[in-house]
């Protein structure tokens, strides 16, 4: 049993690493071989300073010297250096600890640089500009109204490309990274913006109120990322909001505006850009650094009630995700966003370009309601071979051996992890464990002709089953032809295509009844239940602590919603299909760690991952509508109201969702909200 | 390299020696040495004793036999003795101690309190545990910024990334850092160095 402590030492990290020195030779030597000090470049110059020494002691040869050498032998008495003549111009600089990190931003210049402005700007479009340099401003629609001011415009991408870059999405304002105050911020130290006030005047004066309101006071995590902690209109950044160092970084370079017109006080332009992506993990040799020339990105802006022209939203954004989805390159990773659905549907696009008329065949593995599955394809392109794409931690990896398969398809909590081998039309999955440099072969399972087999003997799905979810991966994989995946993709459906008119058949027969609604209906009166208890109200707990430990607070629950927490892990159960079931009830927030659990006997909450999250979402007197049923499967529509904060008028919310049937009846196939 | 095919190479061509010496063992004297002096002198007076420990050894390399030793241990050897020197030099000349005593100018307080000592280098020694097993890129970059000394635009340069990459990481890998070990003593208490150092 752990000892509570009750008084938790403070450590204090920065002033402890500011006297950071090696304990003994050997760390030194370690740190010396891992962390090599010296460049080429420094090297040279230490080689150059000893030639400029030993060309002065040769000259001093006739002159008597004070020199005294290190005898290796007798290394216990110390001996002093021989001692020579500094030039003149050395000057010695006392130490200083670099403190001070003030940082850049990539794009350099306050503002984004831009090519000369044209002598020839068109405001009145009554003949189009003959002209295709890119320092022209060019109007190319024939019936734009005059009086579109293209200098505020212009004004208006260059804010907003630099608040892009600087401030809010990919990059943020330099700050000290000596001055954290309460561990929640730190101080801004930027020439551009020296207070609280200036950005907000700024920001304010780029974007439409709510756009502007939302970006300085909710983003990106509900509240402001930039602040006047300490009310003295100093500006500071908070410690949890500072982007957390995207690998691909944007850097919008020459615009130029085209087809701007204007309808009911509302202003619509197109602005072509180039745009350089650098990987800020290799500025050097990426295949990522590259400019992207003339993306087009939509612009919109409207008058406030001042007249002032603002933007609507803060656009460009997509064009780094638009990017990485059309160069899913062999070997490599891309940054992603969206669904593992929708990314697999962007790259579908990509390789059915490629392959021509090459028929795809294509496979998902390792289905399950957790995570992406992998996607064999093959080929990539006319006579290429096949490839594996995995999707983790939102992240896309082209697999392209096996070895890159054991080195990246890695699951479980516990240290080991799972090696795919693909190989005919079956799934065999090989666990590993790594000790040092030593890995071993510890469990092998198969599942090949409806058979499964662990450790090369046949075994029962139960036991399949326990050792899937011990290590939390499925033997579910289904083929597909394009047009299948392209389907599955899209609503989840599975048909087999050579039982493709027998399977609609049985869908259109299916009868939904008043009973049968009203049952998908308290299905899905469960998941609002659960949504509430996992993310947007979790339970109420006593608040002194039972236990207290690394990333725990167990507090006793304090409701009587469950008598138990067996009484809990049932309706979770009863909610939801065996996969997501597992997942919330084992791995949420995060892999291996649970949100209530039973201790002492009591239903309780590990309150250090419990949060409340904004959600504005009104599910009261939602409507349900099923749309398509049948013995396997079901698939309805649920809408709601939402309202987005600033004033903002609630509109309709309509979520698609599936229930599937189990041994245990209904089972929603993950948490809706 | 080996040491004998060093002294070949020196004996052939005395300046090529010289280089690949400085190219082989440059940064483990550089790391010596500014281990030593890390808290008093400049990056010049560092590098200034560095090259006066490899003319040293130049200057001594026909004397060299490998049957005594590695050349490895006889450079660091005159590294740590010469950087011990400088500190001495520079103390001196920066007077920022106020002992008169030479022998007491170089024996750190903890001397005295011969436990202390162990226990803040079995800290010292954790911590750098904890630092080295950060992962790439975030170990280098703490041990570049805090041991080395470096600015993150050096760090970025030399780990091909951005400095707002490196800022950003650095930030989170000290955060890492501080709950490690804010857990460890809690969990252990500063004592328990001690009590493993007895094993």
């Amino acid at each position: 049993m752990i000892t509570v402590k009750e008084r938790r030492y403070e450590f204090d990290i920065d002033n402890e690493l500011k006297q950071l020195t090696c304990p003994d030779d050997q760390t030194i030597e370690i740190v010396a071989e891992e962390v090599p000090m010296l460049s080429d470049e420094d090297k040279e110059r230490i080689f150059k300073l000893c030639e400029r020494k030993m060309d002065m002691k040769m000259n001093k040869d006739n002159k008597k010297d004070n020199i005294k050498r290190t005898i290796y032998e007798n290394s216990d008495s110390v001996k002093g250096v021989e001692k020579y003549n500094k030039p003149s111009w050395y000057r010695p600089v006392m130490s200083v600890a670099a403190s001070l990190l003030v940082v850049a931003g990539i794009g350099g210049a306050v503002m984004i640089s831009r090519q000369q402005k044209p002598d020839d700007i068109i405001t009145d479009v009554t003949e189009p500009s003959t002209s295709t340099s890119a320092t022209d401003v060019v109007t190319e629609t024939t019936n734009a109204p005059t009086g579109i001011d293209i200098d505020t415009l212009e004004k208006l991408v260059e804010d907003n490309f630099y608040c892009m870059e600087n401030i809010f999405r990919f990059g943020n304002l330099p700050f000290n990274s000596d001055t954290l105050y309460y561990d929640e911020v730190y101080k801004v130290e930027s020439e551009e913006f020296t207070s609280f006030e200036e950005l907000h005047n700024f920001i304010f004066s780029v974007y439409t109120y709510e756009i502007a309101d939302y970006y300085f006071f909710r983003y990106p995590l509900g509240k402001n990322m930039y602040t006047n902690y300490f009310d003295d209109d100093s500006l500071y950044i908070r410690v949890d909001s500072i982007p957390d160092g995207n690998i691909l970084d944007v850097d919008f370079m020459d615009f130029e505006i085209a087809n701007a017109s204007v309808m009911d006080g509302t202003y619509s332009f197109d602005v072509l850009v180039d745009v350089k992506i650098t990987d800020t993990t290799d500025v050097n040799n990426s295949i990522y650094n590259q400019t992207l020339e003339g993306a087009l990105i939509g612009f919109e802006a409207k008058e406030d009630i001042d007249g002032n022209l603002k933007l609507t939203g803060m656009y460009g954004h997509d064009v780094l995700d638009r990017f990485v989805y059309n160069n899913p390159v062999e070997g490599t990773r891309g940054y992603i966003e969206n669904t593992w659905q929708e990314t697999y549907t962007e790259l579908l696009n990509t390789l059915v370009s490629y392959s021509g008329d090459a028929e795809l065949e294509l496979k998902l593995f390792n289905i399950t309601d957790k995570e992406a599955p992998l996607l064999y394809v093959y080929p990539t392109e006319p006579d290429n071979d096949s490839t594996i794409f995995c999707i983790m931690d939102g992240e896309i990896y082209n697999l392209k051996t096996y070895e890159d398969m054991l080195y990246y398809a890695f699951v479980t909590a516990d240290g080991h992890y799972v090696g795919y081998n693909i190989d005919d039309n079956f799934l065999s999955a090989s666990f590993y464990d790594i000790d040092g440099n030593d890995i071993f072969e510890m469990e092998s399972m198969l599942y090949r002709d409806n058979t499964y087999y662990v450790n090369g003997e046949e075994a029962t799905e139960d036991d399949m089953f326990e050792m899937f979810y011990k290590y939390g991966i499925s033997p579910v994989s289904l083929d597909f032809t394009t047009d299948e995946l392209y389907s599955y993709l899209d609503n989840g459906i599975y048909n087999n295509s050579t039982d493709n008119s027998e399977n609609n058949d049985t869908t259109e027969n299916t009868v939904i009844t008043t009973e049968f609604t009203t049952e998908i209906t308290e299905l899905f009166d469960k998941n609002l239940q659960c949504l509430e208890l996992y993310r947007t109200n979790p339970l109420p707990t006593v608040t002194e602590p039972l236990f207290e430990g690394e990333e725990q607070i167990i507090c006793e629950v304090s409701s009587d919603k469950f008598s138990s927490y067996d009484e809990l892990v049932d309706y979770v159960n009863s909610t939801y299909t065996y996969g997501t079931a597992q997942m919330y009830l084992n791995d949420f927030p995060y892999e291996g760690n649970q949100l209530y659990l039973e201790y002492d006997g009591k239903l309780c909450m590990n309150t250090y991952y419990a949060s409340g999250s904004g959600y504005f979402v009104d599910w009261s007197g939602y409507s349900l509508e099923i749309v398509s049923a049948d013995d396997t499967s079901c698939q309805f529509n649920v809408t709601a109201s939402i309202q987005e904060p600033g004033d903002l008028p609630a509109e309709d919310y309509t979520l698609s969702c599936e229930a599937v049937i189990t041994e245990n009846g209904w089972r929603l196939v993950r948490m809706y909200f | 390299m080996t040491d004998s095919e060093w002294l070949a190479l020196v004996n052939e061509s005395p300046q090529e020696g010289y280089r690949a010496l400085i190219d082989q063992y440059g940064n483990l004297v550089y790391a010596i040495v500014l281990n030593k002096l890390k808290c008093i002198a400049s990056r010049e007076d560092i590098e200034d004793c560095v090259s006066d420990i490899f003319v040293e050894v130049f200057q001594n390399s026909q004397s060299f036999n490998p049957e005594n030793g590695s050349l490895k241990g006889y450079l660091s050897t005159i590294a740590k003795h010469s950087a011990i020197d400088a500190y001495r030099r520079l103390t001196k000349r920066y007077n920022s101690t106020a002992s008169i005593d030479d022998e007491d100018f170089i024996m750190p307080p903890a001397e005295d309190n011969p436990e202390k000592e162990t226990e803040n280098k079995l800290i010292r020694r954790r911590m750098w545990d904890i630092i080295r097993n950060l992962g790439e890129p975030d170990s280098s970059i703490i041990i570049r910024q805090y041991f080395y000394e470096q600015t993150a635009r050096e760090i970025a340069k030399a780990l091909s990334m951005t400095a707002s990459a490196v800022q950003k990481r650095s930030v989170r890998a000290r955060q890492k850092l501080k709950e490690i070990f804010e857990n460890e003593l809690n969990f252990r208490g500063k004592g328990d160095y001690c009590e493993r150092a007895q094993i």
